[in-house]
């Protein structure tokens, strides 16, 4: 995966929000499409997840636009756009543990892809022990291929408590991985 | 297949998303999405229709600069100051342009926001800004981390998390929680520190309780928010 291209195609609100919106799109929803499916299960949820996303990306678009990254900015959007659906099915159900496995519970038709990666399923749950802000920067990083600034757009922090976070994060990671490793060993 | 040796670099390998399955830009489904996104009104129904519901009770000069209006917020691009963390508290709208919740304290010292649920009249509770449906700040008293998120509005930070704000409240309440409990055993005051955690919404904050000794049996804390841990310290019972 490769990091969004940002403002390469910066869209210039002189030739209209609607023009400016559309080519902002083009060169994002791939990557809005991808950050979702990786965080929600259900291929209809990531699909609503990513059309309330851009739908506030167009009620916001002199901001979008203004974006030094409009790509990361949109993440950030569909970070709290999943927050709230989990926050909704929580009170609904009650079923609080279901929703926040979400974010590492891969997509039905990639779960075979996933299966078939050398150490996924010990690697997947070593991620599923973290604490969710964890798992979004590592995910951030390892599979949205983002870097400091564009992760800190998305959560809305500095580059640098970003870089902070990724490497405490990547410890935990580590360590996690090695009680997961270590109890399939003795299993 | 070698199995990377490092961590994340196996984490990179377990995305469970294959990008070749990924529609593009111009697929059908990015179309679909893209046609119901622009048929959209920019401004949403909810907001319209407490807008068309707002009216000016009235309108003072406040210092140079600054307008007040309690009622309805009109201007698109104004900011909106609350006397409460909800969208039906009195409210005094600022000048446009403002760029933080500075440009409430004026109202909150002068007395033209009043809230006894937060502070004393003439006094500034924690500020939050949140954005309203129009692009315009709407401040709110902070009373808890996710005023923006619990009004349904977003907030100026994509992804914002709890604050240095939020970390110093929460600092006081844990200092209230120790001074009520007198000398409490670490494993007790573990359990309830843990608790405060997760009603302040820190949930994923970490508790490391120290070893009481025969001398030291009550528990204190410490507050480390680089870490977001929070110590357990031994001390005295005095």
């Amino acid at each position: 995966m490769t990091p969004p291209a940002g403002a390469a195609a910066r869209a210039d609100l002189g030739d209209g929000p609607r023009e400016a919106f559309e080519a902002i799109f083009a060169e994002a929803y791939p990557d809005v499409v991808a950050y979702a499916r990786r965080r929600v299960a259900s291929h209809h949820d990531a699909d609503d997840v990513v059309a309330e996303t851009f739908l506030v990306g167009w009620r916001r678009v002199e901001e979008l636009v203004a974006a030094d990254n409009p790509t990361a900015w949109l993440m950030g959007v569909a970070r709290r756009v999943i927050a709230n659906h989990r926050r909704g099915k929580a009170r609904a159900a009650r079923t609080v543990e279901r929703t926040a496995g979400l974010a590492v519970v891969p997509a039905p038709d990639t779960a075979d892809r996933v299966a078939g990666a050398e150490g996924a399923d010990a690697i997947l749950a070593a991620l599923a022990t973290l604490p969710e802000r964890d798992r979004e920067v590592l995910m951030l990083a390892a599979w949205e291929g983002l870097g400091a600034a564009e992760i800190g757009t998305v959560l809305g922090v500095s580059p640098a408590v970003a870089s902070r976070r990724l490497f405490r994060a990547r410890g935990r990671l580590a360590r996690a991985l090695g009680a997961v490793d270590e109890s399939g060993e003795e299993g | 297949m070698d199995r990377p040796s490092d961590a994340f670099d196996r984490l990179r390998a377990a995305d469970p998303v294959d990008p070749a399955r990924i529609p593009g830009a111009g697929s059908p489904e990015a179309a679909r999405t893209l046609a119901w996104v622009l048929a959209q009104p920019r401004d949403s129904a909810p907001a319209r229709r407490r807008r068309a519901g707002w009216f000016v009770v009235v309108a003072v000069l406040l210092g140079a600069a600054a307008w007040v209006v309690f009622g309805p917020v009109t201007d698109p691009v104004g900011t909106a100051c609350y006397a409460a963390a909800s969208l039906d508290a009195d409210r005094v709208a600022a000048p446009s342009g403002a760029a933080d919740v500075t440009v409430c304290v004026p109202f909150w010292v002068d007395g033209l926001l009043v809230n006894p649920e937060v502070g004393p009249a003439g006094s500034v509770p924690p500020l939050v800004a949140c954005l309203s449906d129009s692009g315009g700040l709407a401040v709110f008293p902070r009373t808890e981390p996710n005023v923006c998120g619990r009004l349904g509005l977003a907030s100026p930070d994509p992804g914002s998390l709890p604050d240095a704000e939020a970390v110093r409240a929460l600092g006081d309440r844990l200092a209230a929680h120790f001074l009520e409990a007198g000398c409490q055993p670490l494993d007790a005051a573990a359990v309830d520190v843990r608790r405060i955690l997760d009603e302040a919404g820190f949930a994923d904050w970490t508790v490391e309780p120290g070893t009481p000794t025969p001398d030291r049996p009550c528990a204190s804390f410490s507050l480390d928010s680089a870490t977001e841990t929070i110590h357990l310290v031994p001390m005295p019972d005095v």
